[in-house]
């Protein structure tokens, strides 16, 4: 019985240790949730700068998925600041749930306002700031474009110096390919990269923005148009076809995911594959295949020998505070404070000399292991407000964690030549019309259909339910807006 | 006792079949132990079968290391010997007290268990409950909701009903009071079905990791369950997520050495537990 | 065990003679009974939330009655029907397909009577039980993703891969792959029991009858094990609304959510994931009053066919 008696003891304890935790002390600490990692925060650099340079102690918890932010907002739990995907900020905007922090910025916030330059206008509603708009970490850079085994395409005569240029000699390599590797797949393709059905490399040759992972919303002659209405479309849409009735492209295209297409091609079972630079496992290739070598394909010339792409760009992520902070203030100083130019660079690169140095031509160069062991996943402390000036130079020092993955994002950089631009609508709000997505889905799904093998028929009904059913809302907002923000 | 050519051939197939039924449950479990500890060259190559190819440690080092793996096992142990031990002695009151028919009321607490065994509030609406009692990222929230269960109540309630009425009315009119039966003579010959009960409360207890992804944001109090998710489903979609380190290390051996590090402790207990299982679950072959 | 028999006295004596005779039973009661209240009752206080449009700006008293709406969205979105058909769909083939399977396995095992060999299938068949669905799902995928080792061997013979967990009819099968795979050895253990409970002057008069072994099994043991069976049965069938959670949510993924979604995971990840609160409630009331409904049912059919109760 004694055993008894004390378990209920305990029980009745914990519940009031429970309630009892609410007020305890009397120190300002912040909570600041951010996106969720498997790592062990103090053990990062990262961690200890924040405590001694944020000037309040910061509490980092992590949000397991939109689900969880939701919970939490729901209950009206205090967090000081919250990082947010773009997806999270549309739902957290559509709730009401973020404060306006544009006075608090005016008046904390002078690193801040320095650091951030473009990007305000895709936080701003109604002449309100709801968040920090945080840059994309590879602006201008060029996010999906095919990559080859270049070592395979040696040996059928195709060497680096000569890889296509045109439309004919991209067919004509596809053929060549298909009859060299008949149990390879020539070109490995998936339904998730963005936007959907468009590979950048060939729609460049029909002047059609894509690979930059964003809408396909394009400028045309001043006029943001959405890819239904684009020229080009039907004539890029019959290529693409063309390939598929041969059998130069993938199959699987409209059923797998980008993670599929890559296994396929490090898997030694496709030749080529669309996609970023980002998550290879080059280096395992290296390993498995003798003379391995591979090479980012050259963006098509269109009629002119001018070319096309959408580079990745605008706002990475978002830093929002909710509306149940309770110190909202200190919250917007310490973000200040932590993205102040140098601790910025201590957070992000960590400490010259020890985790980094100048190389020859100046650049940061990563001191190993130091970099991998301490700065593990230091960019999650500052993620959601880094710095639009300089943090994508520090995130290049990250890059250099694989030579080969490197090496690929700098080719398909190089690539863009002068034809990258950036979408139009990347630093836009939202536009407030509901069924947004859903109708760019249906386009999405008509075009990958008929690159697949389906009716043209689709995509000219795809092409009425858009203009029908709130399309034309969505182009006149974003020219309105465009018109009013971007000239 | 002879037995014809057919019927060893029978039999002779049903060892055939037990024996791959054994190993198809063994072997996937093995094969994910070899890519673990094999190398990222050996495993993307498909040469890792059942035992590692080109043996390294590169994958648990990872989960060791940069992992809160520790914290997380550490965690997990304290909440299931917790809630394992006070949902032990919940069960054990609550069970012996409905065990007796001259309970009045008897009828209305054995429907109240029924109705919240089948009837929840809901997901939300709990955790809007267990937001009041502030609970939210605290340990007690992984722990207190669990503690009672309806249906191992039942199970070990028709266990005490099965001792002898005779023991218990002979040490009752010797003025024995109940708490005294209970310790003394019902206790010590139900040993088999606690051991179950013990067994089923803390494995629930050690895999349970929906409440954790959504009741704990605050790391240091993360189980090994919720971590076990985060490293195989979660890390994936998150674009931000580029930790530097795991060089020569692919995703799948990290997965492995992520599911083979959760399932070891329970690897570790399960030829304890086993004894238990045929003499203590038949108490729970569902009789009510 | 039976209350004295004592002279009529007033209602509030004789109560409190009863309680000094039983209070420890009552005592015994409340730790539980408080937790019941606290954690299972007390929440459906919060069920309000289903019957308003929930803003978490204005709080749940704060927030707009709004009555039934929220529960007439569930019969007019399309999407919930495809979620209850799905709940459905996937519970039955589970059912279908994991309450016999055991009973077979048992029938094997029990021919089983060299006992190292028993004993080592037995520990061997056992152990998936006790692995959490993520560990499950981890193996499963290793086997069946792309790279995986049943791939390789169909690639092998026909030079394609199939997608097993991107395309909606391969994902269930995974589904009822791996709901055998965790539980079946472990089921067996029921069924053992009953075989144990046969007796053995049974198979010794079928035997001097001249009986084969299959004709035992057929005649004897398959017949015995039947209202077992039955009682599992409907003991599963009581979970035909809110089964599969746990499962389905370490399972899917966006290309499958179409046909994989069942009623927990849609609330979780379109309710509470999309910020509409006040249905995720009430999609979750409905959800916990049609599965009570097929739990009063499941035992209704118990009671009929075996004389005992599910509880």
């Amino acid at each position: 019985m004694k055993k008894l008696v004390s378990l209920l003891l305990i029980l009745c304890l914990a519940l009031g240790l429970g309630l009892a935790n609410a007020n305890a002390d009397e120190e300002i600490r912040l909570k600041f949730l951010i996106s969720t990692s498997t790592a062990d925060f103090e053990k990062d650099h990262g961690w200890s700068v924040v405590q001694e340079k944020a000037g309040f102690p910061i509490d980092f918890e992590i949000i397991n998925g939109t689900e969880q932010l939701m919970s939490i907002i729901s209950t009206r739990q205090p967090y000081d600041y919250v990082y947010l995907s773009g997806a999270n900020f549309k739902l957290m905007m559509e709730n009401d749930a973020l404060l306006e922090i544009g006075d608090l910025i005016d008046e904390y916030g002078p690193n801040i306002k320095e650091a951030i330059t473009t990007l305000w206008p895709a936080v701003t509603v109604d002449g309100e700031i709801y968040a920090i708009p945080s840059t994309a970490a590879q602006p201008d850079s060029l996010r999906n474009s095919i990559t080859a085994r270049q070592d395979l395409l040696n040996k059928i005569g195709w060497t680096a110096d000569k890889l296509p240029k045109t439309l004919d000699e991209f067919t004509q390599l596809l053929r060549d390919i298909k009859a060299a590797y008949p149990d390879m797949v020539p070109l490995a393709l998936a339904n998730d990269t963005k936007p959907v059905a468009l590979i950048s490399n060939v729609a460049s040759a029909f002047g059609i923005n894509a690979g930059g992972n964003q809408g396909a919303y394009q400028l045309i002659d001043g006029t943001i148009t959405y890819i239904i209405d684009h020229p080009n479309l039907k004539p890029y849409l019959e290529y693409m076809r063309g390939l598929y009735d041969e059998g130069l492209l993938d199959y699987d295209w409209a059923a797998q995911k980008l993670a599929d297409a890559r296994n396929k091609w490090i898997g030694g079972q496709a030749v080529m594959v669309y996609n970023s630079w980002n998550g290879f496992a080059i280096d395992t290739m290296y390993e498995l295949y003798e003379d391995m070598d591979f090479s980012v394909l050259p963006l098509l010339e269109d009629e002119n020998g001018k070319v096309h792409a959408q580079t990745y760009s605008g706002v990475g992520a978002y830093g929002g505070i909710p509306y149940t902070s309770e110190h909202p203030a200190e919250a917007i100083q310490a973000i200040n404070n932590l993205m102040e130019w140098d601790t910025h660079r201590l957070i992000g690169l960590g400490v010259e000399g020890v985790h980094w140095e100048y190389d020859e031509n100046g650049n940061f160069k990563a001191i190993q292991p130091a970099f991998s062991e301490e700065k593990n996943i230091s960019n999650v402390f500052i993620a959601g407000f880094y710095r639009e000036d300089i943090y994508p130079t520090y995130w290049e020092v990250r890059l250099q964690k694989n030579v080969y993955m490197q090496r690929c994002f700098y080719d398909q950089k190089a690539s863009l030549l002068d034809g990258g631009e950036r979408s139009p609508i990347a630093i836009a709000p939202s536009t407030g019309v509901e069924n947004q997505s859903a109708l760019e889905k249906r386009v999405d799904d008509a075009l990958l259909a008929y690159v697949n093998g389906g009716e043209m028929a689709k995509v000219d009904e795809a092409y009425e339910y858009w203009h029908k059913n709130g399309g034309e809302d969505v182009i006149e907002f974003y020219n309105t807006w465009y018109a009013e923000n971007m000239k | 006792m002879k037995l014809s050519r057919g019927e060893k051939v029978w039999v002779a197939c049903m060892y055939v079949l037990a024996i791959a039924c054994g190993l198809i449950c063994l072997l996937p479990v093995l094969n994910l132990f070899a890519k673990s500890l094999s190398s990222a060259k050996a495993v993307a190559s498909n040469r890792v079968h059942f035992w590692p190819v080109e043996f390294n440690t590169l994958g648990w080092q990872y989960i060791w290391v940069y992992t809160s793996y520790l914290r997380c096992l550490g965690n997990s142990l304290i909440n299931t010997v917790a809630g394992t031990s006070i949902s032990l002695g919940i069960t054990i009151l609550t069970a012996y007290s409905l065990a007796h028919p001259e309970l009045k009321g008897r009828k209305f607490f054995i429907y109240l268990y029924v109705f919240s065994m089948v009837f929840t509030a809901g997901t939300l609406p709990v955790y809007f409950q267990i937001n009041s009692y502030n609970l939210i990222n605290s340990r007690w929230s992984l722990i207190l909701p669990h503690l009672v269960s309806p249906y191992y109540t039942f199970v070990l309630k028709s266990g005490f009903e099965s001792v002898p009425d005779s023991l218990e009315e002979a040490a009752r009119i010797d003025g024995a009071s109940y708490t005294r039966t209970l310790t003394s003579i019902i206790l010590p010959v139900s040993k088999a079905s606690i051991a179950t009960i013990v067994i089923f409360t803390a494995v629930a207890y050690w895999n349970r990791y929906f409440d954790a992804l959504l009741y704990i944001t605050n790391q240091p109090l993360k189980p090994l369950s919720l971590l076990l998710y985060e490293v195989i489903k979660l890390s994936k979609m998150e674009e931000t997520n580029d930790e530097i380190y795991g060089q020569g290390l692919s995703q799948t051996i990290k997965d492995a050495s992520m599911v083979i590090m959760t399932i070891l402790p329970i690897l570790a207990i399960y030829p304890f537990m086993q004894r238990y299982f045929v003499k203590g679950v038949m108490v729970g072959s569902v009789k009510g | 065990m039976s209350v004295i028999n004592k002279p009529r006295r007033s209602v509030s004596k004789r109560l409190w003679v009863y309680l000094k005779g039983h209070w420890e039973l009552y005592m015994f009661l409340i730790p539980g009974l408080l937790i019941l209240a606290f954690f299972k009752f007390a929440p459906m206080s919060k069920i309000v939330i289903a019957f308003k449009n929930f803003k978490p700006r204005r709080g749940i008293s704060g927030s707009k009655w709004v009555g039934w709406a929220n529960f007439q969205r569930i019969f007019q979105e399309p999407e919930v029907w495809q979620v209850i058909r799905n709940t459905l769909e996937i519970n039955l083939l589970q059912i279908v397909v994991c309450v016999p399977l055991p009973m077979f396995m048992a029938i094997m095992m029990n021919e089983i009577t060299i006992m190292p060999i028993k004993k080592s299938v037995q520990t061997m068949v056992y152990v998936p039980h006790f692995f959490t669905w993520v560990v499950i799902y981890s193996i499963f995928f290793n086997m069946f993703g792309g790279m995986g080792s049943v791939n390789m061997l169909i690639k092998q013979f026909t030079g394609n891969t199939i997608q097993f967990f991107t395309k909606a009819g391969w994902f269930r099968l995974m589904l009822i792959l791996s709901s055998i795979w965790k539980g079946t050895g472990w089921s067996t253990i029921v069924y053992l029991s009953a075989i144990s409970a046969i007796g053995s002057e049974t198979y010794e008069a079928a035997i001097i009858d001249g009986a084969s072994k299959r004709q035992q099994v057929h005649y004897i043991t398959i017949p015995s094990l039947i209202p077992t069976m039955v009682l599992m049965l409907t003991v599963r069938m009581g979970s035909v609304i809110s089964g599969g959670f746990d499962q389905v949510l370490a399972f899917y993924n966006p290309s499958v959510y179409d046909s994989a979604d069942i009623l927990g995971t849609f609330i979780y990840r379109q309710g509470i994931g999309q910020a509409d609160f006040s249905f995720a409630t009430a999609v979750g009331l409905f959800e916990s009053v049609v599965g009570l409904m097929f739990v009063l049912l499941s035992n209704f059919f118990s009671k009929r066919l075996t004389g005992r109760n599910v509880w």
